[in-house]
């Protein structure tokens, strides 16, 4: 069992538990990705879907996390309150090389609705100015300087994946 | 020829009632409007006054989002599948 459900957590994960040990799963063939490989090749496939059914899914694709097919999986524990959906939203990251294959596993376990997002796209979307943090910003009513503060922020976190590109890839905690 | 057009279960009220319908059309903008024609209403969910895709929804072909290709004039062909979830990430 690699599902890792901790309370305090916004998500629940399903990783390898060698990543407890300091691995990153941000690899293609064994092989730990840049910045910049990551912006071009890093991404996940989009599931929606109510919390009990993703936590029947999340069961299923644990063996595939295991075997090291699937790279890790993240689900929202409840649906998210700004959103127009009643559904939890799981993520389900690979490299785009090996989307297809992963696809086929999600297909096989009754996914239909095929989604693929890139983490450049994402973190674009977390940008100041992007979709994603304006809307959170606004949803949040910060203050302009707290605004300021949370834009500041991802400016330097994200900043420093987009210009810096060859250096190795380190997720943040979440 | 079928092309589905699929939205997350939350969403089934944009198609009726249904997760999934058929459609035709050479690219996505003929597919909103051959299901608009069908289904009133389902047209202004996806695509703004000014005709262009809505910043609150994602539509992907085949897993792709078309704002990566070439947005509603995306070409589909038989068997394709147009997803559309809302922007959740």
């Amino acid at each position: 069992m690699v599902i890792w459900d901790h309370p305090e957590s916004h998500y629940i994960f399903v990783y390898h538990p060698k990543v407890l040990w300091g691995v990153n799963y941000i690899r293609y063939k064994g092989k730990r990705l840049t910045n910049g490989e990551v912006l071009k090749y890093w991404g996940k496939w989009v599931v929606l879907g109510e919390r009990e059914w993703l936590d029947k899914l999340a069961q299923k694709l644990d063996k595939y996390v295991e075997e090291e097919k699937i790279a890790s999986i993240k689900y929202t524990r409840e649906p998210s309150k700004n959103l127009r959906i009643d559904e939890c939203v799981m993520l389900v990251y690979c490299d785009k090389r090996e989307r297809d294959e992963v696809w086929a596993i999600l297909e096989e376990h009754g996914v239909k609705l095929k989604a693929w997002i890139s983490e450049k796209e994402t973190m674009e979307m977390w940008m100041p100015g992007g979709r994603l943090l304006e809307r959170w910003i606004r949803t949040n009513n910060f203050s302009e300087e707290q605004a300021e503060a949370v834009r500041e922020d991802a400016r330097r976190t994200l900043g420093y994946v987009f210009n810096n590109p060859d250096a190795i890839y380190r997720p943040w905690a979440q | 020829m079928s092309i589905k057009v699929v939205v997350p279960k939350s969403l089934k009220h944009w198609l009726d009632g249904k997760e999934e319908v058929d459609c035709e059309g050479k690219n996505v903008a003929e597919c909103i409007e051959y299901v608009e024609e069908r289904i009133p209403g389902f047209k202004q969910r996806i695509v703004d006054e000014k005709g262009e895709l809505r910043e609150d929804v994602i539509v992907f072909v085949n897993g792709d989002n078309i704002r990566h290709t070439e947005g509603l004039a995306t070409q589909v062909s038989d068997n394709d599948q147009i997803g559309i979830i809302p922007l959740v990430l």
